[in-house]
């Protein structure tokens, strides 16, 4: 290959280029210059141990500093967040659950759905950035549920979604490649129910009904987990 | 003494280097985990700047924060469904949809392009580096850079405008290494 360049065109693309990348306005996105802020602002010995648990709601952004922060040194590399661990719960099982299992690397132990119609399908193992994610899958009739429970502290959500309060607690609703995902806290680590066939509230309503830390009680018209079996 | 690099200031930097994280991976969610990275990296512990202006370390670091990633994500196990599968609507595609898809257009454009291109058109178009600073942080000659820099225009240009051929014949295939 040539090294010659025609001055002409070598002036002509840096203009364009210039002109591209100005007329793009590529601003961070609010939450990262959140969590900026609140790195610069921790003392030095801060920003490598964990920032105190805070409430969700209004305080999201700063939360999401601390769990961001949390999960970018314990992972070393790019941080997990709740979506990338979606993408465990939508995969597929790798061998059979056993009759009582607890996520790796937590207390918590996975829930028994036969009853509500789901009974347990499979289990699989993963890394990521270094945490241990625990997926157990469950299905009813053409349904599957993948419900995923990440080692170490809380992850930051990832972009996109909402959260909605039921019962005192919080889940972060998201969709994402036709999968619904329902993410939460529980015991200090972060949960993820992943389904691309069931519905919303069904995984909300599996979700409300293992938090441990919210009070089993849907919203006004919306089916038990049973009911919502029953109908996928 | 070599000054050390002040983290009162860093924050005026992040707009600059979330450009060029994007630019780098290619996807704005990615953009933001690698910023994050670089500065939890570059605030560990106080820094001294060793001549570098806090630009040209900021792009030193996030290009070692960049390439350790995706090293390290070659090594992990890899599940069946994909980030990719995934990819949420960028949170500014609802308010300005326009903008969404000209930096998307865009930033893709430069993504794709073979990396030591990448990191050359990034540390002088996007962060602002002059040549010779360039080639500091990345560890190669200005006239490497200077090399780089004009066949990756070309072919962001051609990418952008639908010249691909042309741009094909300028550039190496990618992936390739050029010096």
């Amino acid at each position: 290959m040539s090294d010659h360049f025609d001055s002409d065109r070598v002036n002509a693309d840096e203009q364009r280029v210039r002109a591209l990348l100005s007329a793009v306005d590529a601003p961070a996105p609010g939450p990262l210059r959140a969590r900026i802020a609140e790195l610069n602002a921790a003392p030095p010995s801060r920003r490598r141990l964990r920032l105190p648990a805070l409430a969700f709601g209004g305080a999201f952004a700063t939360a999401a500093a601390a769990a961001a922060l949390v999960a970018v040194l314990t992972a070393g590399t790019s941080a997990p967040t709740a979506l990338r661990t979606a993408a465990i719960a939508l995969a597929q099982p790798r061998g059979s659950a056993p009759a009582r299992l607890v996520a790796t690397g937590t207390r918590i132990a996975f829930p028994d759905w036969t009853a509500a119609g789901w009974p347990s399908a499979g289990v699989r193992h993963d890394k990521l950035g270094g945490r241990s994610v625990t997926t157990e899958f469950y299905r009813a009739r053409s349904s599957t549920i993948g419900y995923s429970i990440v080692s170490g502290s809380a992850l930051r959500w990832g972009s996109g979604g909402h959260t909605v309060l039921r019962s005192h607690a919080e889940y972060r609703l998201l969709r994402a490649g036709g999968a619904r995902i329902v993410a939460w806290v529980q015991d200090g680590h972060t949960c993820v129910i992943a389904s691309r066939s069931a519905p919303g509230a069904t995984l909300l309503s599996l979700a409300i009904e293992q938090d441990s830390t919210a009070t089993v009680s849907a919203p006004m018209g919306w089916a038990s987990p049973q009911q919502l079996a029953a109908r996928a | 003494m070599s000054p050390r690099l002040d983290p009162q200031r860093l924050p005026s930097h992040v707009n600059r280097l979330y450009r060029a994280a994007w630019a780098l991976c290619g996807s704005p969610h990615e953009a933001e985990d690698l910023v994050q990275e670089t500065f939890v990296r570059v605030l560990a512990r106080p820094r001294q700047l060793s001549g570098d202006d806090e630009l040209a370390y900021l792009m030193r670091v996030l290009r070692n924060t960049f390439l350790d990633s995706r090293r390290t994500a070659s090594r992990r196990p890899q599940v069946a469904a994909t980030l990719d599968d995934l990819e949420l609507a960028d949170e500014r595609s609802r308010d300005r949809p326009e903008d969404a898809l000209e930096a998307q257009e865009l930033y893709s454009a430069i993504a794709k392009l073979p990396e030591d291109f990448r990191l050359a058109l990034v540390a002088v178009d996007i962060v602002g580096l002059s040549y010779g600073e360039a080639g500091k942080a990345l560890n190669a000659r200005e006239a490497t850079i200077t090399t780089r820099i004009h066949r990756a225009r070309r072919r962001v240009v051609a990418d952008i405008d639908g010249e691909g051929g042309e741009a094909e014949r300028e550039g190496s295939a990618p992936g390739r290494r050029l010096d």
